[in-house]
Parts: structure tokens; sequence; C-alpha cells
């Protein structure tokens, strides 16, 4: 059974517009309180309302303090060196394998742009590609925007949906988004990616394990302050997809892409890493890119 | 003294500790080297009002007591045996603290999940055992009354930067 996370259901866009649309309150309450989830239900309740609905600028405030907490988890991860670790490679190869055209790096649901800020504050990459963020939230990439110029980062971010952007990216990169599409959804994701200008992706997400829920609420309890954040975080790892339904999703809706896993096992250890990454890559390139990772090369599974 | 002195420090880099974990997820900059250590700066700081009003309060209970000499003895021997708790603790602390410098995502992690976390969780039952078992070998009131005491204001350090963030913030 699906266990909903609170972000989800207290934001609504319009998915051809991208405009807001309002969420009733007390049906969003009265959902949580259906499934059983009656922590859920009280935290939605907390919110302010405004004719009905949630007040959208409590709820904006809340997601900033989420998306700041979130970030703390990430850098406790390494997060941003863990996607760089792989992006890097990933750029060589396709440059090794002919690619002249200017490459566009796009983080889809970007939120607060952790991860384009942080390649483009420690690495080089800012001056090699262009790296967007991508979000429907406006609030949220305006938080981006702020704090990207305050550190005078060269990146750049847009209120989109990042599959419909005027320019394709290159490569699409996510943390945290797949586990958010359920069923026939993560396989009409993947098929956006099959234009003719993305070489590859690459989606960082939990990885379902025994532990996975347990250590996780341990973790968001020692590390969240946030009753909205701690929820959501346990949900995340509950809702977290197992590798095999990931390739199956990519295989059935860009099958033009070779796929596997990166990253679930920690060396040649049967030991589950917190994250697993699913990758895709253009036929042509895939060769490059194992060469271009080198030793890391091990880490692919499933690659076909 | 030596044992004061070890657990006076242990006691400043818990604050300071402290300092850095109330500032977390505060800030979402990526260069923030000069924040996280002004934060732990802070606990530290803080962190040296507990230690002051305990120092007080062995100071008050010293002076009222009929046989001084003897009480300080009691409570060196106290301190030396909330060593015997805190110190193995604080290894396993500083140890993963120096591993970190190691160039590894994965290792880093690791060391997140395994120790830091899991040893926050575990940072007030551990200064309870401490106490615990100083009062086990010197069993007087005054040991249980300043260990309290003491653990209360260490782990009020965080709870009270906290609140100190809540009043100042901007978001």
């Amino acid at each position: 059974m699906d266990r909903p996370e609170i972000s989800d259901a207290i934001v609504d866009f319009d998915p051809e517009t991208l405009r807001r649309r309002p969420v009733a309150k007390q049906a969003a309450v009265d959902a949580f309180t259906a499934r059983g989830n009656r922590r859920a239900a009280r935290i939605v309740a907390g919110f302010r309302e405004r004719d009905g609905a949630l007040d959208p600028d409590d709820v904006d405030r809340v997601l900033r303090i989420a998306h700041y907490e979130l970030q703390q988890m990430s850098e406790e991860f390494y997060h941003g060196q863990r996607v760089y670790e792989f992006l890097r490679p990933l750029l060589t190869a396709l440059r090794a394998a002919g690619e002249t055209a200017r490459l566009r790096v796009v983080d889809v649901g970007c939120g607060i742009g952790y991860v384009v800020r942080w390649l483009a504050a420690r690495t080089e990459l800012a001056s090699e590609v262009e790296l967007i963020g991508a979000d429907y939230h406006t609030a949220l990439v305006e938080e981006a925007r702020r704090l990207a110029e305050q550190e005078g980062l060269r990146c750049a971010f847009v209120v989109a949906n990042a599959f419909r952007l005027p320019q394709a990216a290159s490569v699409y990169l996510s943390t945290g988004v797949l586990h958010h599409f359920r069923d026939d959804a993560l396989r009409r994701f993947f098929a956006q990616h099959d234009r003719p200008e993305t070489l590859a992706f690459a989606h960082f997400d939990f990885q379902p394990t025994f532990f996975a829920p347990i250590g996780s609420w341990l973790f968001h309890l020692v590390r969240m302050r946030l009753p909205l954040a701690r929820h959501d975080g346990v949900a995340s790892a509950v809702r977290a997809h197992r590798g095999s339904v990931l390739t199956a999703a990519v295989n059935a809706g860009a099958p033009g892409f070779v796929t596997g896993m990166y990253g679930a096992r920690v060396g040649r250890l049967p030991v589950p890493r917190i994250m697993h990454t699913v990758v895709g890559i253009r036929p042509a390139y895939r060769d490059a890119l194992v060469s271009a990772l080198g030793p890391r090369a091990g880490r692919l599974e499933l690659f076909t | 003294m030596t044992a004061v002195l070890t657990l006076y420090l242990l006691a400043t880099l818990d604050a300071a500790m402290s300092g850095y974990r109330s500032a977390g997820g505060r800030v979402a900059l990526i260069r923030k080297h000069s924040y996280q250590a002004r934060a732990q700066a802070r606990g530290a700081l803080w962190g040296q009002v507990g230690i002051l009003a305990v120092a007080l309060v062995v100071a008050v209970v010293l002076l009222v007591d009929s046989d001084p000499p003897r009480l300080a003895a009691d409570l060196l021997e106290a301190c030396r045996r909330l060593l015997v708790v805190y110190l193995p603790y604080s290894f396993v602390f500083l140890a993963a603290l120096l591993l970190r410098v190691l160039p590894s995502v994965d290792l880093r992690s690791t060391l997140n999940v395994l120790v830091f976390g899991p040893f926050t969780l575990l940072r007030p039952f551990v200064g309870l055992a401490g106490v615990a078992y100083a009062y086990t070998g010197v069993p007087r009131w005054q040991v249980i009354a300043i260990g309290v005491l003491g653990l209360a204001a260490m782990l009020s350090v965080e709870w009270a930067l906290n609140w100190w963030y809540a009043r100042t913030s901007q978001r």
C-alpha cells in the first residue's frame, strides 16, 4: 500500500500551465485520516487556512524549511560529490565519443537546487556545461536563485516542466524524485527522456532495503526538526523502488537507452548503499562510459 | 585534576557539537565553513555557561560541607568514574571525525549513518550511565546532584540554541 508524502498532498499544479491550484485543507486532512495516517493528518491540519484551502504562503514557508533540512541530509551523505563522481565520467564519455555540442545538464524537480548549486560551487562543470535546475514550485525555484546569486554561482533555475524546456537536456538528473512516480506514471516519466538531444540520465533515489524504514526513521529523528520533514523522510524510504522496477520502467518507457543500476552495493560486498542510481545512456556512448568510469565501472549492474 | 580538566574538555567539545547540530539545516549555502565554525564556537561558548554553573554549585557544596577535603577527594573519584563511561564514547566519536578526512563518499556517509547519527541518539543515555556509574562508586547525594545538573546543562545547550535560532530566524 502506498504511503503518500505530505509534501505531495499540500501542493497541486496544473500539469499543462504549471499554475498552482488550491488544495482543500479538510479534504487533505481527511485523505490521510482515511489511510490511517493520523500523524500526517495532524501535520496538515496545522497549516493555516485561506478560504477553505491551505494557505499557499504558509505551505511555501514550511516547504522552504523542509528543503533546507533536506539539504542538510544531502550534505551528510555527500550527495553532491556522489553525483559528481558519476556525472564527470559521463560527460567525459560523451565528449570522448564525439559529442561536440554544448551540453546541458538539467536537474528534474530540483527544489532549492542543492545538486546544481553544489556542482557549480565545488566543481569545474559550470565552465563546461550548462547547469540548470527545474521545478514546478515557484517559491522553491526563487529560493534556489537567491541562494545561487548570493554565492555568485554559474547556474540557472527555471519554473518549468524539465522535459518541456525550449531546449532539451543532454543529461537529466534527479534526486529523490523517482519514488513519487508509481506504476505507469514511472514508465511515462522515463518516456519523456526519449528526445533526440537527450544522451543520458542519472536518477538518484533511496534504495529499498530491510533496514531502510527503521534507519530512515532513526536518522530523521536525530537530524530533522520539522515534523513534515521527518514524516516524508520515512515515507520516501518506504516508497523507494527496487532496481528491477526502475530498469523495467526505463526499458518500457525509453527503450532507446542502455540502462542499468549504479552504485547499489558497496564494492563487491552484499552491503546495500542507502541510495542507488538508475542510469541510461544512448548505445553509441555505452562503451565510452564504461571506459571513463574506470574502476567505478564495477558499480554498474544490469547494464544492458 | 587531570580528570577534571579532561571532563571540562569533553564538555566543551560536546557543547561545540551541540552548536554544530543546532545550526544544521538552517543555512542552505554551499560554502559555509565559516558559518559552521561560528556555530561550533557559539555552542562551545554557551556550554561555558552551564559548565560555570556546575563549577559554582561544586564550590558551594564544598564550602558548606562538614569535611571539604574528603568531599573533594570523593568528587574527584566520581570524575574518574564518569570518564570510564565518557572516554570510550568520545574516543569512538573522535576517531570517526578523524576518519572523515579520508576522501571516500561511502566511508564518510557510512560514518554519519553508523556513528554520528546513533551516537547523537545515545548521548543522553550515555550521560546518565556515566552519572549512575559514578554514584555506584561514590554513593553520595552530591555526586547525583552535581552529575544530573551537569547533564542537564550539557543537554540544554542544543535546546537553548534551537530556541535562539527560532527567535532570530528571518526565514
